[in-house]
């Protein structure tokens, strides 16, 4: 339900307006009264639409999981660095694929850096603590941001998204190509992090445990985290680096249906998605005909009630 | 389930935790390790439950050799209770005990019902019923240590393993915990327990006093706990007496002054 008023809202407001009678006989296939809106709507509005609920889909269940193999809920793609690594990949995916093509290369590459930095901090968990891997996370990632900073002016290509991408974030630039690309990474990822809930469920209480009740952590966790990386790495490729949503979205929907990842990872694939339409929505509208970044947004809102709610309760 | 381990050492770095432990139990059997703090007894246990291999020497469960058994096939074949038990945990009690039939979720001739009747089974034993909706979080420790308890009973594995089971309990919740074990072992279930209370051990069909990581004494309760070993091993003066109301022995320590 609220899916469904989220997406018409974002579907009729922008720099240009349309009627929800519009969007209904468009929706219909029986072609709108006006040609414009009908163009606004299939090459610009739909896709970019879909892209957010699927860019966010990613964020919130790549923040679950990542919540539940390093035990805390202050873990998201973005702090512990996934974005980051995964944007260097899609950088340099960008800076060898024409703009007109299917973004494979980029979703491959981004897959790909995302994949390896989650191996790599798998092989670094079972050694730092969570705070340890948070602090390291957050190096990681900065680093890899200025890399791509230096990358994105030193090749200077009109392929290459602005640097604002890589830190801020932005679906503006989205196309069905590259919607398609990224979905086709993106869905199955979320599944086979899905199938592994009822073993994320055992981390809770310790990797020793959870060994001894048959989930193999040294086995698994390293293919839940790159698997994490791809669905991150596919992100990306569609909305750049976008910190909070992995945070927040989870954070609002533990207390109201608990912590089991069966259920927690659609749920914050859903969330997820809800959260990047809103927010997409106020980017491209609140200072029309301007964009906001999208990052710009998510931190603007989210940061303040992440903080809220964690000092909240903590005194609870 | 014959549980035999020969000739044992684990060395951790250039330390050796457990040296030269071999023991063999058959189905159904109790055994106690007991032993100062830091003699290795933790250790002997995780070896046992291929949680750790051993540096030398081997472990097997009937002929299987521990070391070659994957994480999902020891996990029907031995159930391990961990010394510390995790607090901030949403999970309800049911959810945490439900987590015991992980192992079974592929195995197609295991069934939801199986699950449902060893998670209730679990729960009742330890005396869990009215608290089986309850989040983990809100609860004391030693009812958290009754959830993991029953945890491990729901993994219906012939060899159980559980360190310090007592730790957290009142006396009440102890002696029930004593009773499980017992019912355990008539069940042909084998039960291997770390005990820091010498007299718990008395329930037990056979006793290891470790020290040091190596065997100090190896045999039936009456056998082990005999005061100038103890007095000798836990380096205070222990005294062994005959319990005031009953067949058995109690360990009372003596005081120095």
């Amino acid at each position: 339900m609220l899916l469904c008023i989220t997406v018409f809202t974002a579907l009729m407001i922008g720099a240009f307006s349309i009627s929800i009678g519009d969007i209904l006989t468009w929706a219909a296939g029986s072609g709108t009264s006006d040609a414009a809106a009908e163009r606004v709507l299939s090459s610009i509005r739909l896709p970019r639409l879909l892209a957010a609920a699927a860019f966010g889909a990613a964020l919130g269940s790549a923040g679950v999981v990542l919540q539940g193999t390093y035990r805390t809920h202050l873990a998201d793609a973005h702090l512990l660095g996934y974005s980051s690594a995964a944007g260097v990949g899609a950088a340099l995916g960008f800076a060898i694929t024409p703009v007109a093509a299917y973004p494979v290369v980029p979703v491959a590459l981004a897959a790909l850096g995302g994949a390896i930095f989650g191996l790599v901090t798998a092989a670094l968990r079972s050694r730092a603590g969570s705070e340890r891997l948070l602090l390291a996370g957050v190096a990681f990632g900065l680093a890899m941001l200025a890399w791509t900073g230096l990358f994105v002016l030193i090749v200077d290509s009109p392929r290459v998204p602005t640097f604002m991408f890589f830190v801020f974030g932005s679906l503006s630039g989205v196309t069905w190509k590259a919607l398609i690309v990224a979905v086709i990474v993106l869905i199955p990822g979320i599944v086979v992090l899905w199938r592994y809930g009822p073993g994320l469920d055992l981390l809770v209480l310790g990797d020793r445990e959870a060994r001894a009740l048959g989930f193999d952590t040294s086995r698994l966790i390293p293919i839940v985290v790159a698997t994490v990386g791809i669905v991150v790495g596919a992100s990306v490729v569609l909305g750049g680096v976008v910190g909070f949503v992995g945070l927040l979205v989870p954070f609002l929907l533990r207390p109201f249906i608990g912590p089991r990842h069966r259920v927690l990872i659609p749920a914050a694939a859903i969330g997820g998605a809800i959260a990047v339409v809103v927010a997409d929505t106020l980017a491209r509208t609140v200072a029309a005909p301007s964009e906001i970044p999208l990052g710009l947004i998510t931190a603007a809102v989210g940061g303040p009630l992440l903080g809220w709610l964690l000092v909240r309760r903590a005194s609870t | 389930m014959r549980v035999t381990a020969a000739d044992v050492c684990y060395v951790a770095g250039r330390v050796k935790l457990i040296c030269d432990v071999s023991l063999d139990l058959d189905s159904g059997e109790r055994l106690a390790i007991v032993g100062p703090n830091g003699a290795g007894k933790s250790t002997l246990l995780s070896l046992l439950s291929g949680d750790l291999r051993p540096s030398r020497g081997s472990i097997a469960y009937d002929a299987l050799e521990v070391a070659t058994l994957p994480v999902h096939r020891l996990a029907t074949a031995r159930a391990l209770l961990g010394q510390r038990q995790a607090e901030d945990i949403a999970f309800t009690v049911g959810q945490v005990v439900g987590m015991g039939r992980y192992a079974y979720r592929n195995d197609p001739s295991v069934g939801p019902d199986d699950d449902r009747r060893a998670v209730a089974k679990a729960l009742e034993a330890l005396d869990l019923g009215a608290l089986e909706s309850r989040p983990l979080s809100s609860l004391s420790g030693g009812e958290r240590q009754r959830t993991a308890i029953a945890r491990t009973l729901a993994q219906q594995t012939p060899l159980v393993l559980l360190d310090e089971p007592t730790t957290a309990l009142d006396i009440r919740h102890q002696e029930m915990v004593l009773g499980v074990i017992r019912s355990l072992g008539r069940d042909g279930r084998t039960v291997v327990a770390v005990l820091h209370d010498l007299n718990m051990s008395t329930a037990f069909d056979h006793v290891i006093l470790l020290d040091h990581g190596g065997v100090a004494a190896h045999g039936a309760p009456a056998e082990v706990l005999n005061s100038d070993l103890l007095t000798k091993v836990y380096e205070h003066p222990i005294e062994v007496v005959q319990h005031p109301l009953g067949p058995g022995i109690l360990v009372l320590p003596s005081s120095d002054s």
